[in-house]
């Protein structure tokens, strides 16, 4: 079964949406990556995927079903600007909130829901900084907190909203090597990426947008140097510098 | 006991106002619960022209549907006129507190709501509206519709704490938790409007919003969890009612405007204490280099 199918998926903020039709099915296990220019619409498929727009329409499933069945299944992990950092919380109480899907409005997280929050803490190489506020964070620390608290959730699918924007290279390596992990345990990964230098050594997958689908599937056959024209519209500056591009170009 | 009537009910009334006012203050809403607390007159006035009710249920309902309604309706505003939000809240509530000002002109003259203390509201009257059951004197009809709002916002803030602060915190990772983000923002847009009434009658439409904003702004400096904001906001509130009633007794000031002033010199006094706080922690610091 499919981790994600989505068919005839347009989705944005206005009537006139950014995002026109895209239809596509993604295998479980794997790591994908979603690239594209600015504004091609890379985030506003996450957001898509997870109904998070006033604009949405299409079908999404997730695990063969629709996703008001699937939302302890998949964590979502936004982009680091969209969280308010000055809010008088600690590190630990946000990562419990991966929790909270699973409580009732009543309940508080329980003992294993603490000991879960630790773990995941731990995973991201956090667990000392448990108590922290998270106004006192470096901003990969934050982004390690944020996705502790996906971990937390116990998720099959992971949709990540840029993970390694502005990171330090510690926190990189730490995330790159809990992609391992989490693909080892037959987790799914989808992951807006932005430095083509990386997606090979980081993904299997990837889906390439702008505005609409331009291909997507095993990075090793479709990432070509005339899909990835498509997707730039041949303003790539950088494909030069990239060693597969002329292989595959050349191919 | 009319002093003590007058300081219990400011207390009630100061604490529901703390409590929600800091949710409202995390979520950067403080101006919603202004717009409410001015809007809620017209469901009071729209209840009593349409039913004849003047029965607290009754008031209530009609607050938390108006209230509801300037929510809802500035947001629509906003997103289908594309009017910037602050704009589309501006006209809402205004426009909605317009309405019940001519609404009682017209049809509700002989009512005892007069402009003036639905502005400004009159503390000094309260122990004069009692409430009389079974012949006996139970004390202020306002002292009984305070505790009422405040007991409703302890219960669901209290039951619901969890999801007040996900929603609070993050209202899009809430959402992908498979949780309501706009029914904690309507649920709490309800309870502003029932403690918007029960401020109505002692501090007037203009001064809780002083109560909504500044205990909960003060807390706001000090707290590192949203427990503790809302334990710190009850407690500013608390103290800026006392220095409030002192200030009023000895300048023979109005109670609701001293209580305001009171709580804005707090404020103040924590920036400072706070600013301290900084410079000998920078210190401390600097020395350890």
């Amino acid at each position: 079964m499919n981790a994600l199918t989505t068919h005839n998926l347009s989705a944005g903020y206005q009537a006139n949406k950014v995002l026109q039709n895209i239809s596509l099915a993604l295998p479980q296990s794997q790591a994908t990556a979603i690239i594209g220019p600015n504004g091609a619409g890379k985030s506003t498929l996450l957001k898509g995927l997870m109904n998070l727009l006033p604009q949405v329409s299409g079908e999404v499933s997730f695990f063969g079903e629709p996703l008001k069945k699937q939302y302890h299944n998949i964590a979502y992990v936004p982009q680091r600007e969209e969280v308010d950092w000055d809010f008088p919380i600690c590190v630990l109480d946000v990562v419990l909130m991966g929790r909270h899907g699973q409580l009732k409005f009543w309940q508080r997280p329980s003992k294993h829901d603490h000991q879960l929050a630790l773990q995941s803490l731990d995973k991201v190489g956090m667990q000392a900084f448990a108590q922290r506020q998270i106004s006192q964070l470096s901003g990969g620390q934050q982004q390690r907190v944020f996705i502790a608290r996906a971990l937390a959730q116990q998720a099959k699918l992971y949709l990540m909203d840029e993970p390694f924007a502005g990171v330090d290279i510690a926190t990189e390596k730490a995330i790159v090597a809990l992609f391992k992990q989490l693909k080892s345990n037959q987790q799914t990964l989808v992951c807006v990426h932005h430095d083509l230098n990386t997606l090979k050594d980081y993904f299997d997958w990837v889906i390439m947008i702008n505005g609409g689908l331009v291909a997507y599937g095993p990075i090793q056959e479709v990432l070509t140097l005339d899909n990835l024209n498509k997707t730039y519209d041949g303003r790539l500056p950088i494909l030069q510098n990239l060693g597969l591009v002329n292989s595959e170009g050349s191919n | 006991m009319y002093e003590f009537w007058i300081f219990i009910t400011a207390s009630l009334i100061a604490t529901s106002c703390a409590l929600v006012g800091s949710l409202l203050i995390l979520r950067r809403m403080s101006m919603l619960g202004d717009a409410i607390s001015h809007s809620v007159l017209l469901g009071i006035v729209l209840v009593f022209i349409l039913f004849g009710q003047t029965n607290v249920i009754w008031l209530l309902s009609g607050a938390v549907l108006v209230g509801l309604l300037t929510a809802w309706l500035s947001e629509w505003i906003h997103q289908k006129a594309a009017v910037p939000a602050d704009a589309s809240l501006g006209l809402v509530f205004t426009w909605l507190f317009a309405l019940a000002i001519i609404l009682i002109a017209v049809y509700a003259d002989h009512v005892h709501l007069d402009h003036d203390h639905v502005l400004f509201g009159e503390m000094a009257f309260i122990p004069f509206n009692t409430l009389h059951a079974f012949d006996i004197n139970w004390g202020p009809k306002a002292f009984w519709l305070s505790l009422g709002v405040l007991l409703i916002n302890l219960v669901v803030i209290g039951f619901a704490f969890e999801r007040f602060k996900l929603s609070s915190f993050h209202p899009l990772l809430a959402t992908t938790l498979g949780i309501s983000a706009a029914f904690w923002h309507y649920m709490l847009m309800s309870l502003v409007s029932i403690t918007a009434v029960a401020s109505f009658d002692a501090v007037g439409s203009i001064l809780v919003v002083a109560l909504l904003v500044i205990p909960a702004s003060t807390a706001y400096l000090f707290a590192n969890s949203l427990a503790k904001m809302l334990l710190y906001s009850v407690l500013f509130a608390q103290a800026a009612v006392l220095i409030g009633l002192g200030l009023a007794a000895w300048i023979d000031s109005a109670l609701s405007a001293s209580m305001g002033v009171a709580a804005g010199l707090l404020l103040l006094i924590s920036l400072l204490i706070k600013r301290l706080q900084q410079a000998r922690h920078t210190a401390h610091i600097a020395s350890k280099l």
